[in-house]
This record gives structure tokens, C-alpha cells and sequence, in this order.
């Protein structure tokens, strides 16, 4: 052995963690070579002066206050494994919720606005999330949600009886699905119908909490300070835990709704859309070019929800009889602020590249706080500005008959449809009517096609209330 | 070194959120991990928020002990972790400790010997005490921990592979390699026939 073999090994010689041979070795070296004896010495009294360093007591009270923060974290939002845990349960919880709160009170119950905006803001999303939401919906009815539940039911062991009868008649196979528990998202394709047996999964999950809190108190308990001053923390603190869950559980629950809610809203709308779509599919395919129809049922069935509209904006524009040309179109918004609706339009015409022009209307024509905005472009422009701004919660009042942007809109039964009218005429009816913010469109009487026809578009905005009060009038 | 009995009772009981039972186990392990802390950290503070840190930590995840090694060495694992990214996260903290003053702290020491009476001899003790720490508190962190784990906490190799959550060949060369850095640090106070 050499010393640099062997002085690589002299720690471990030191402390006894060679094999015999590795150590029979070193010390035959060791024998022989003086230098690595001093080496060994020199690293020996390093050792020893290491552990003769005394050990550092810990503070007093060190368990104590470790307890203390303990107890203070599990007081507070530390609760995430927990509710990992329930997650299938709260989920379930959140859906039951949903519906409960939501369903009897949609047409009232969502802002006005927020149905245009969802339809068309996430039209891209919805057609990424409608699809296998539709296809879960397929796979998930009954059968599979009944043994799903009685699977977690039987998990869990407990339950309570409120709700207990709402089981759908025939559709709970004994058998549990040991897949369908896997797969706690399938509850987002449950049928709007199924509230009832939601409710059940709160309770469930109402029970897990106060279960959880029972056990809470029990180890608190026996926990070491005497039982008297235990119980009393314990049931202090379990109140706090309690309250706190119930907190964070109504917040868990008032997510979910959200997202649930506006996944199913948003998968209606992508439905109502397909179904907007397709009677002008329909006379697509009893006149239209083949290939084009062929062209156009490809889009639709690939893309339903986004291209739904597209199509329905060819067929009217191009393929069908022509349709009427369409003059002028009038979108009536109304506004709560008009000059900040004012700006936010003037910025998205200005993005969109569109062609701003001055204001025509002017004078006793305006109303008090009304904004025009008048520019030009083309009908692909307006499509997307429309958009964008139903995104920003317009609320489209109007809308002329033959105006492509039209598919983009939901179909509402207070989205009237009026005759064309000619230019001059129609300023004056506006002034007339005075209040809403309005979408002039001016275009050839000529069909065209849309991206070579440029649009003199006119937006009006009055505040809200004098629009609403224009259209009780109407 | 499996878990004893009564300890792995325990941890059970922690598993089931019991925190009396958790108390036991640290109080069990509290002077362990606070000396390897503080030996770690050089520093009084630093070595009960890493001491608090640790347990927390451990109580949070003994879900995730499995018992197949013991729960210091799983405890020590924590700390050791606590103590790295403590000093990540306060990087800017010097790794070195000034000689003068490691001593400085609220907690009385045990000393070395009692047996010692002699006040001249007890004041020498003390100063090597310190020249001592301020070596260890020089090495940097990787091979401090080694020294710490090995010739203050007294672990062998194999556990301290497991600590570290290396080879053993790694725990051995790095070991010999502290100590010769401490060594050389250390050359003025050693026994003047054992410098090299």
C-alpha cells in the first residue's frame, strides 16, 4: 500500500469502518511509513478535539412552544391534506351546490351580461372542454354515477339520511365501479336534473368534517395536560377548527359552482350554437356546392361550438340565396359609463386596424351623455370587435338581420331584428329613440363578399338606464 | 436501526393526528436535534428555529415515514435539510462565524469535565472549546454537516449515508477530507507532537 492509498483511508481507520482486510492493510503501512503515523495523530487529536466539545442543551421549553406552533398551524388554513382528502366528496358537494343555488334562479340569478360574454370570451376554451365534457356526459349517465357514490358511501362508511331517496329508479347496479371512483371529475357531467342526489354528497361531506372535528377532540383529549383543561381546549378549539373548515369548505364549494357552472353554461351554449348552425347547414346541403357543403359539415362537425357561428356566417353571407343586403344594422348596447366604454372602443377599433372617422352625430341629435364613435371596416373586423366587446359584458340589444356579426351573438329574445332602412332616415329614427348605444352599419346595397366590402360602422352609447327605458318605449 | 417499539407507537399515534403523542417523540429527540442544529448553524437562535422547523416538518409529514430506518435518522434528515435551506434562503449570511464570539449564546453549556477544578486549566478548556467551534463553523456546509454527524452526533457511516441521502464511499471521502481541513485549522491549539 502506498501513503496515498493509505492516507485516504486513515479517517476511516479511525473510525473503525474498514473491512479487516482494508484494515490489516493500513496498518502494515502504517508500520513502515512514519509520515502517515503523523498524519493518523495529527487527524486523531483533530477528532478528539471535536468530541470533546460538550453537547448544547436545548433552551427550556423548547417542546412546548414546538406544541404551541402546532396547535396554531392546525388552527389555521393548514388543511390542505384534509381536504385532499374529501376532495371526490367536496367536489360532489360543490356540483350538489351548483345546482341548488343556481339552477332555480339562472335566468335572474347570472348578470345579464355574462352569458354573451362566456359564449363568445371563451368560445376557443369551450371547444377544448366541451368536447370531452360531452363525451364524459356519454359515458357517465346514471349507471355509473349511482355505484360511484355508492362506492365513496361505502368508503366512508357513514352517511346521512336527509336526501337518502333520490337514487334514479333502476340505475344502481350492485356492483361498485371501482373505475368510476377513480374518476371524481365524471361528476361535471352530471345531469343538471341530479341536484337532489348531490345534496347527499354535501352532507356526506358535512359528516367528514364533523367527524374529522370528533377526532380532533378526542385526541385532544387525551392529550397530557389533564382532561378538564384538554376538554375544554379541545372543544374550543375544535369550534374554531370547525368554524374555520366551514369558511374554507363554503369557499371550496363556491369555486367549484363557479367553475362547474360555467362549464355546463358554456357547454349549452356551444349546443345552442351547433343548433343555430344548422339550418343554414342544412340549406347548405340542399343548395349549396357540394364541396363547399362537404367543406362546411367538416368545420361543423370538427369544430362545432367556434366554427358553429363562422358557418352560419358563410351560409348567410355567401351560399344561400343571397341574402337580403344588408344596408344598414343596428346593434344597440347599453352602457353604464359611456365615456369609459367610449375609450375601450376607441382602442379596440384603433387595434383591430379599423379606420376611425368623425363623429357625425352631433348636437340636439346627441342625447346627454352619449358617445359616438364612428369608423370603417370590414365585416371580419367588426365580427371580432363585436366579440371583443361582448367579452368586456355588452350588452347587445339589437341586431340586424343579415349582419354576420350576428352568429357571434347569443340568441336572446330581447335581440330584436328590424328592417333595413336607408341611411338618412334611420340617423333619424336613432336620434328619435334617442337613447342605447347603437352600431351603424352602412354597407353597399350590392352583395359582395365580406372582406372586400368596407363597413361605415357608428357606435352609440348611452347609459344604461336611458337605454333600458328606450326599450320598455319600444 | 429499525424503530423501537414504543417509538413506532408512537409515530402510529402521530399519524392519526395525535399531538400528545407527537410531544413524546419530542421531547424524545429535542436535545439530539437541537446540538446537531446548533453545531450545524452556530448559533443559539438559528438552532431553535431550525429545531422548531424540523419537528414541524416531521409532524406535517410522518405520514410519509415509513419506518424503515430509524426516525432520528429520518428527524436528523429533516433538520439537516432545514439547516441547508435556511442558509439558501439567507444567502447573503456569512458561512463563516467570527473566532471570538461563538460562545455567545443564552444557553448554559454542560462542561466537558466537571471533574475539573482548576480555574486555569477550566479557562484553556474553554478557549480551545472556542477555537473548535470556529473551525467547524469555517468548513463549509457540505463538509461541516460530516463532522457534525460523525465526531458530535457520533452516527457511523451507513446512517449517515442515509442522513445525507448519499453513498457511503461520499460520506468516507468527504469525512477525511473535513478533517484534514480542520485539522489545518485547527494546527495552533493541537498537541505540538501530532502536527504534521
Amino acid at each position: 500500500m502506498q501513503c496515498r492509498e493509505a492516507q485516504g483511508e486513515l479517517s476511516a481507520y479511525l473510525d473503525g469502518e474498514l473491512s479487516p482486510e482494508e484494515r490489516r492493510a493500513v496498518e502494515e503501512h502504517l508500520r513502515e511509513c512514519a509520515d502517515c503515523g503523523r498524519e493518523l495523530a495529527s487527524l486523531r487529536a483533530t477528532v478528539g478535539l471535536v468530541r470533546s466539545l460538550p453537547s448544547r442543551s436545548a433552551p427550556p421549553g423548547l417542546p412546548e412552544r414546538i406544541g404551541q406552533r402546532l396547535a396554531e398551524e392546525e388552527a389555521a388554513p393548514k388543511r390542505r391534506g384534509w381536504v385532499r382528502k374529501l376532495w371526490p366528496a367536496l367536489a360532489a358537494a360543490g356540483i350538489g351546490l351548483v345546482i341548488l343555488f343556481y339552477s332555480p334562479r339562472e335566468p335572474r340569478g347570472v348578470p345579464e351580461h355574462a352569458q354573451p360574454k362566456q359564449a363568445v370570451s371563451r368560445t376557443e376554451a369551450l371547444e377544448e372542454e366541451s368536447r370531452p365534457a360531452l363525451a364524459m356526459k356519454r359515458d357517465a349517465e346514471p349507471p355509473v354515477m349511482a355505484p360511484q357514490r355508492a362506492a365513496r358511501k361505502e368508503k366512508l362508511g357513514r352517511r346521512d339520511t336527509e336526501g337518502t331517496a333520490v337514487a334514479p329508479a333502476g340505475s344502481a347496479p350492485p356492483a361498485v365501479d371501482a373505475e368510476a371512483e377513480k374518476r371524481p371529475e365524471v361528476a361535471f357531467a352530471e345531469p343538471v336534473t341530479k341536484g337532489l342526489e348531490l345534496d347527499e354528497d354535501t352532507a356526506l361531506a358535512e359528516t367528514q368534517v364533523r367527524e374529522s372535528l370528533d377526532a380532533a377532540r378526542k385526541a385532544a383529549e387525551a392529550g397530557p395536560q389533564g382532561p378538564e383543561v384538554a376538554k375544554a381546549d379541545a372543544l374550543e378549539e375544535g369550534r374554531t377548527r370547525f368554524r374555520d373548515l366551514e369558511t374554507a369548505d363554503a369557499l371550496d364549494r363556491v369555486r367549484d359552482l363557479k367553475k362547474s357552472t360555467a362549464a355546463k353554461r358554456e357547454e349549452a351554449k356551444a349546443q345552442e350554437l351547433r343548433e343555430d348552425a344548422a339550418p343554414a347547414v342544412a340549406r347548405l346541403k340542399a343548395g349549396g356546392a357540394p364541396e363547399r357543403k362537404a367543406e362546411l359539415e367538416a368545420l361543423a362537425a370538427e369544430k362545432p361550438a367556434a366554427q358553429a357561428d363562422a358557418v352560419k356566417a358563410k351560409a348567410e353571407t355567401q351560399a344561400v340565396p343571397p341574402p337580403r343586403p344588408v344596408e344598414r344594422a343596428v346593434i344597440e348596447v347599453a352602457a353604464a359609463d359611456t365615456q369609459e366604454v367610449r375609450g375601450r372602443i376607441l382602442a379596440d377599433v384603433r387595434a383591430e386596424g379599423a379606420t376611425l372617422l368623425p363623429a357625425v352625430r352631433e348636437g340636439a341629435d346627441r342625447r346627454e351623455g352619449e358617445v359616438v364613435v364612428r369608423f370603417r371596416c370590414s365585416q371580419k373586423q367588426l365580427i371580432l370587435l363585436m366579440r371583443g366587446w361582448l367579452k368586456q359584458g355588452f350588452k347587445p340589444r339589437y341586431v340586424s338581420k343579415g349582419l354576420a356579426v350576428r352568429s357571434a351573438l347569443p340568441a336572446e329574445e330581447e335581440t330584436v331584428t328590424r328592417q333595413r332602412r336607408s341611411m338618412a332616415p334611420a340617423k333619424e329614427r336613432e336620434a328619435a329613440r334617442g337613447a342605447g348605444a347603437a352600431v351603424d352599419r352602412q354597407a353597399s346595397s350590392t352583395p359582395q363578399p365580406e372582406e372586400a366590402k368596407p363597413l361605415e360602422v357608428i357606435v352609440r352609447f348611452a347609459p344604461a338606464e336611458k337605454g333600458a327605458a328606450a326599450e320598455k318605449e319600444k | 436501526m429499525a424503530v423501537t417499539k414504543d417509538e413506532s407507537e408512537l409515530i402510529e399515534l402521530c399519524r392519526s393526528g395525535d399531538r400528545a403523542a407527537f410531544g413524546d417523540l419530542v421531547r424524545a429527540h429535542e436535545q439530539r436535534v437541537y446540538n446537531l442544529a446548533y453545531r450545524l448553524t452556530n448559533d443559539p437562535q438559528d438552532a431553535e428555529d431550525v429545531t422548531q422547523e424540523a419537528f414541524l416538518k416531521a409532524y406535517r409529514n410522518i405520514a410519509r415515514f415509513e419506518g424503515t430506518s430509524s426516525f432520528y435518522t429520518w428527524i436528523y434528515r429533516i433538520t439537516v435539510n432545514a439547516v441547508v435551506s435556511r442558509r439558501r434562503y439567507r444567502a447573503v449570511r456569512p458561512a463563516t462565524v467570527p473566532l471570538s464570539s461563538p460562545n455567545g449564546g443564552e444557553h448554559p453549556t454542560l462542561p466537558p469535565d466537571a471533574s475539573q477544578p482548576d480555574p486555569a486549566d477550566e479557562a484553556h478548556r474553554a478557549d480551545v472549546r472556542r477555537v473548535v467551534e470556529g473551525a467547524i463553523a469555517r468548513l463549509d456546509e457540505d463538509h461541516r454537516v460530516l463532522v457534525v454527524l460523525r465526531d458530535i452526533e457520533g452516527r457511523d457511516y451507513q446512517e449517515i449515508a442515509e442522513i445525507l441521502d448519499c453513498p457511503r464511499g461520499t460520506v468516507k471521502s468527504r469525512l477525511h477530507r473535513a478533517r484534514r481541513m480542520l485539522r489545518d485549522l485547527l494546527a495552533p491549539v493541537l498537541p505540538a507532537d501530532s502536527a504534521v
